[in-house]
């Protein structure tokens, strides 16, 4: 519990530093702001000339994107500076992690804070709103409360394909080109319901590379598109995340253990 | 060899090469982009296929026209997107406190990011957008132009591409003033998403939007070649798109040259 403390610490250095800069952050949060407008405004022309796509109709879609925007942004403001590891990697700065008598997870989650989150927070919660107001689905408490462990799942599944993402460069020194791909593949795959794109892909963003179960299985489940056939998987968003955690953090103490600093 | 005011263009075919062999040494960074494009290539493939299904006569273009058309905007976007353009090259250098060696070297500033970039976009082309077209054509039943069409998407093309560095060239020059081009280029690059046509066609973009896409240059770098090469020009109407782009061509190389002369006159002030 002395780590927890200590997260609070290093969340309140980081803060306040960001505190310096606030023109960076208002132009960051317009940014992403804009990022958005531009990724609905296309799902919003592509199905203002199709109407549905899949059996998905405008509303589900925007559902499903607000989803991820709020997973999104949990991930993105607390842990979007994972991919850091690798200049500290690099520069060699990792090594005073290591002789610090404090879990260098600790420090490497707590050294930043990620303001450009609050963009995606915000147009989560304004689309999640548009949303209820326009399909008025009737959800009772235990719907509530699969949603909100959803979102918070959600993010966890991001963050720990982002630990394991860093974690490679333990073994091979760059891994932000990996993390980058990975991350615009997410991105595309987070926008479409993953059962547009066939048999295989579903396959593999369920069982490889388990971005489905962010926001599209959670969707499935509260938006009642459920087809005849039994997926109890549906449900498992969860369990991936607390087995996709427990991957990452062991992928990252084998990594820790064999980091042996950059050059010589 | 000729010598224009420092355009050398043997000296700008060494930069190539040295470009080349740059991005020849990153094999897995090679071979994970080659995945990424293809990954991106079967799904937007999917995305319209799962549209068609709905509504089959809502873009005008039949089925197959409209996946070369999405394939060939993923295959073009591995290329010319702005990450890859000169200008991280030269904020880079702006920051590390270098550009000055960049611009004091004996030949054309603007020539040399011409050739650096043009290096760097030939070595993408041959190893990876072109094995995945060839893979496209295959899997994901990739059309092939008449002859016609294909001479006129290669015309248009090398303008797309002289176009697009030109844009990407100004961004580059911002940041020598600004010293940090992030956000900005967070802008420019959606911007550039919604209005070049890369992903959703521009002929159905609804009213204002669609008058507003015409009057912006960001359509010459990817709707007007993949458009040419699906065959949705012909003959004049093909000429006619072929004259924007050079047009747009003239005026940025103008706007460019004299964004740059105002630039390094800034710049040599403040260096002192």
């Amino acid at each position: 519990m002395e780590n927890i403390r200590l997260y609070g610490g290093f969340l309140r250095v980081a803060i306040l530093g960001k505190m310096q800069y606030k023109a960076d952050f208002l132009v960051g949060v317009v940014s992403v702001l804009i990022l958005n407008a531009v990724n609905l405004s296309l799902i919003g022309i592509l199905v203002y000339n199709f109407n549905t796509l899949g059996n998905w109709d405008i509303w589900d879609l925007l559902f499903l994107y607000s989803f991820w925007m709020l997973c999104r942004s949990l991930y993105g403001i607390f842990s979007g500076h994972l991919s850091d590891l690798e200049e500290l990697i690099v520069s060699g700065n990792f090594d005073a992690y290591l002789i610090r008598p404090v879990s260098p997870f600790v420090q490497l989650i707590g050294k930043d804070i990620n303001y450009s989150g609050a963009g995606d927070l915000l147009v989560g919660i304004l689309g999640f709103i548009l949303v209820k107001t326009q399909m008025d689905f009737d959800w009772g408490i235990l719907k509530w409360l699969y949603f909100g462990v959803c979102v918070l799942t959600g993010a966890l599944i991001q963050v720990a394909i982002n630990w394991i993402g860093a974690s490679l460069c333990f073994w091979t020194t760059r891994s932000r080109a990996a993390m980058h791909i990975a991350e615009r593949f997410t991105v595309l795959m987070q926008q479409y319901p993953v059962n547009i794109f066939g048999k295989y892909f579903q396959v593999f963003v369920t069982c490889f590379l388990p971005v489905a179960f962010i926001n599209y299985y959670p969707s499935v489940v509260l938006l009642d598109k459920t087809t005849d056939k039994l997926c109890i998987w549906q449900y498992f968003s969860p369990l991936v995340a607390v087995l996709m955690l427990g991957i990452a953090a062991w992928v990252w103490t084998k990594g820790v253990k064999r980091y042996a600093g950059a050059g010589n | 060899m000729r010598k224009i005011k420092g355009i050398d263009l043997r000296t700008g075919a060494a930069f190539m090469r040295s470009e080349f062999y740059n991005l020849s040494i990153y094999r897995v960074s090679f071979w994970l982009n080659f995945v990424y494009t293809f990954l991106m290539m079967y799904s937007v493939g999917y995305v319209w296929r799962a549209l068609y299904a709905a509504n089959p006569s809502a873009t005008g273009v039949d089925l197959s026209q409209m996946i070369s058309y999405a394939v060939l905007g993923v295959a073009l976007e591995s290329v010319m997107h702005p990450a890859r353009g000169p200008q991280s090259y030269i904020i880079e250098q702006v920051r590390k406190g270098t550009i000055e060696m960049d611009i004091l070297k004996p030949i054309d500033f603007q020539f040399y990011m011409f050739a650096k970039n043009a290096g760097h976009m030939a070595v993408r082309f041959l190893f990876l957008v072109l094995p995945s077209l060839i893979a496209a054509y295959f899997l994901f039943s990739l059309q092939l132009p008449g002859a016609a069409e294909l001479l006129g998407f290669i015309c248009s093309l090398l303008l797309a591409l002289l176009v697009s560095f030109y844009l990407n060239f100004m961004l580059g020059l911002l940041g020598m003033i600004t010293m940090n081009i992030q956000n900005i280029s967070w802008g420019y690059n959606a911007v550039l998403r919604f209005f070049s046509g890369q992903m959703v066609p521009l002929w159905i973009f609804p009213g204002i939007l669609g008058v507003v896409s015409n009057l912006l240059p960001f359509r010459c770098i990817y709707a007007i070649p993949m458009s040419i090469y699906i065959g949705n020009y012909s003959g004049v109407g093909m000429l006619g798109e072929l004259r924007i782009q050079i047009i747009w061509v003239i005026l940025l190389g103008i706007a460019s040259r004299m964004l740059m002369r105002y630039v390094f006159s800034r710049v040599m002030i403040q260096g002192g």
